[in-house]
């Protein structure tokens, strides 16, 4: 997958738990919807699309589509 | 406590008053019930709003059950109803502090936070001690949802619930063992606040939803009633022929699954538009066929419309239509029955017959906590029906009947081994079902510790079969009065001219009675439980319903009743 798909996958997660438009530069602080148990569910739900597992310190500062996209481009490449 | 769920509310049905809702839910069942279920499949999914049929669940916890929130919602959706969750915070004490009255009550342990200082042995008992305090202050069902550090602590769990009035062991260590996921997941109590995984959140979400809150509240479904083509096999008998149809893998699994629900007292029905030789002969030369003729205690097989089909598949299994699940391939026939039968439930059934297996498995309702030995007796006593029916056309007289049908009846005061079956028959009872008061197990429970109350029970038995505890009388003493606060008999019983026995000798057997001068009938009106207004009616010599409220007559008159006669009694 490149970028470009990593970023679809994320963006579609976030679209779908937290029911709203969601862009490149959607972040926790710009959405009101991302609360914390919004957080569990993004970060497991890209877990499940993308394949991968964030270790469990990274975890909880993926607060960006832009982060939560770098941090999964390296686990993929890995 | 706080609401931990925000509630959408609409007055819809979501079973299908509306074609598009039931088409709806049914598009859904490959995402709810899939082996493995997708966290973003069920955020996405779009279900049709629910009506205002809510629940409220205590949550007493010492770690998160907030993930599990919107994982659950969609599966109560689905069913219809909703869950409303209450939680306090984190309390590895369990004081159960501003308790307010609710449905059910949730208790979701982290084992481990009491197990790390504290040995099982000693954890036990403690925990004993809570759930009794729990009990004594509420009447609503307690499930305990927490597992063992090892297999002899489950079935510690399980013993320790058992020994409890309407108290559940949810063990959640199974449930994932089950469903071959890991519990315990430290990313996900870094994350979460709960060592629940991420995969075990989905398991028991739906776990929670399917079988665990809707086992404690709702009316168990009783019986199956089948489509057969594309439904028990592949193809249309019709067309393809006897040899033509094909028994695939999963629907030689599924039919299996069917026999085992059969055998655990589910009334399977065979429901299908095709000609009836056609059908009876495909079972007959079709050996690979898990499933018999003989297994279906309900057969209709023609053209005629499904809904009238269904509505003779209730009368003859004598129970309601939400008793009923139906299953089709059809979806624009599922979504016609619905119209007509709205209390009836409905599933889709699937080309791939192992998701179709999947839904059953998981519909609301159709799980139990304990397989009761009276639900298998309930196949074997309708089809002996039959013989009775043959036996009465014979008999010259009711008496000649009775004696040559060997019935007794066996009568028992404060029966505490039969706690669970008494509590089923208030909560299953229907038709003569005279107060309707639906007492719980543990309001059951309570009251055969009283005094000044008595809960009897009857036991039927015949020559072609045992029927099981078919009645519940429960009364209490207040002065010289004996008030009627429940008086339940199953259809099993009904319409054998046995009523008035097993009532008045059950009232009579009571020690409650010796010395009362009064009988008082606590009556409610309710939408079926007409054959118990007109039992009543009948008793008081009425030749009106006797309205809501209090009936009483002398006690003499139940001294003076007299039994049919050729019948046998005894006290069990």
């Amino acid at each position: 997958m490149d970028r470009k798909q990593i970023e679809q996958s994320v963006i579609a997660a976030l679209a779908a738990v937290l029911k709203c438009e969601v862009g490149a530069d959607t972040s926790r602080q710009n959405t009101p919807q991302w609360d914390s148990l919004k957080h569990i569910e993004i970060i497991f739900s890209v877990e499940d699309e993308l394949g991968i597992e964030f270790s469990e310190k990274e975890m909880a500062g993926l607060d960006s589509v832009a982060e939560i996209v770098s941090r999964a481009m390296t686990l993929h490449a890995a | 406590m706080d609401a931990i769920q925000n509630m959408t509310q609409t007055d819809r049905d979501p079973l299908g008053k509306s074609i598009d809702c039931a088409m709806r839910l049914y598009d859904a069942q490959a995402t709810l019930f899939a082996p493995c279920v997708s966290r973003l499949a069920l955020s996405a999914l779009d279900l049709p709003p629910v009506p205002d049929r809510k629940k409220r669940v205590n949550v007493w916890r010492n770690h998160a059950f907030e993930p599990l929130l919107p994982l659950i919602e969609p599966y109560c959706t689905y069913r219809g109803w909703q869950a409303a969750f209450y939680a306090g915070g984190y309390d590895d004490t369990l004081v159960f502090d501003n308790r307010q009255d609710a449905d059910i009550e949730l208790l979701w342990l982290d084992s481990s936070r009491f197990l790390a200082n504290t040995a099982f042995e000693d954890w036990l008992p403690w925990l004993g001690m809570r759930l009794r305090m729990l009990r004594a202050g509420t009447v609503a069902p307690i499930i305990l949802a927490t597992w063992g550090l090892r297999s002899a602590h489950a079935v510690a769990l399980q013993t320790l619930a058992d020994s409890l009035p309407a108290v559940y062991f949810a063990d959640m260590g199974a449930a994932c063992a089950e469903a071959e996921v890991p519990l315990l997941d430290s990313r996900s109590a870094a994350l979460a606040g709960t060592p629940v995984g991420k995969a075990a959140q989905l398991v028991l979400a739906r776990k929670i939803a399917c079988h665990w809150l809707p086992a404690a509240v709702f009316p168990p479904v009783k019986a199956i009633a089948l489509d057969l083509d594309n439904t028990l096999h592949c193809g249309v008998l019709g067309e393809d022929g006897i040899q033509g149809v094909q028994l695939t893998a999963g629907h030689a699994a599924f039919q299996g699954y069917l026999k085992s629900l059969q055998q655990r007292g589910v009334f399977l029905a065979l429901v299908s538009r095709n000609e009836r030789p056609d059908v009876e002969e495909l079972f007959a030369q079709r050996q690979d066929y898990l499933l018999r003729w003989e297994d279906f205690s309900a057969i209709e097989v023609s053209w005629d419309d499904k809904s009238e089909a269904l509505k003779r598949v209730a009368k003859g299994l004598r129970i309601a239509p939400d008793s009923i699940l139906f299953v089709d391939d059809n979806p624009g026939e599922l979504a016609t029955v619905s119209m007509q039968l709205p209390q009836l439930h409905t599933v889709l059934a699937h080309p791939d017959a192992s998701l179709t297996q999947q839904v059953i498995h998981f519909y609301p309702g159709l799980w139990r906590w304990k397989a009761e030995s009276e639900d298998a007796k309930r196949i074997q006593d309708l089809k002996a029906n039959v013989q009775r029916d043959v036996l009465a056309q014979s008999s010259s007289t009711p008496e000649d009947y009775f004696r040559s049908l060997q019935v007794e009846l066996i009568f028992r005061n404060n029966p505490r081994e039969q706690l669970s079956r008494l509590a089923e028959l208030c909560a299953k009872t229907n038709q003569l079902n005279l107060a309707l008061r639906r007492f719980n197990q543990a309001e059951v429970a309570g009251l055969l510790e009283r005094d000044n109350a008595c809960v009897a029970s009857v036991q039927l038995t015949d020559r072609f079969s045992d029927s099981g505890v078919i009645a519940v009388v429960i009364a209490e003493r207040v002065g010289q009065q004996l008030v009627v606060e429940e008086l339940c008999v199953s259809c099993r019983a009904m319409g054998r001219q046995l009523e008035s026995t097993i009532i008045v000798l059950a009232l009579r057997g009571m020690p409650i009675f010796n010395g009362c001068r009064e009988v008082a009938f606590r009556v409610r009106h309710g939408p079926r439980n007409q054959p118990a207004l007109d039992w009543l009616a009948r008793f008081l010599e009425r030749s009106e319903v006797p309205p809501p409220g209090l009936h009483s007559l002398p006690a003499q008159r139940l001294l003076d009743f007299v039994a049919v006669e050729g019948i046998s009694l005894s006290i069990g």
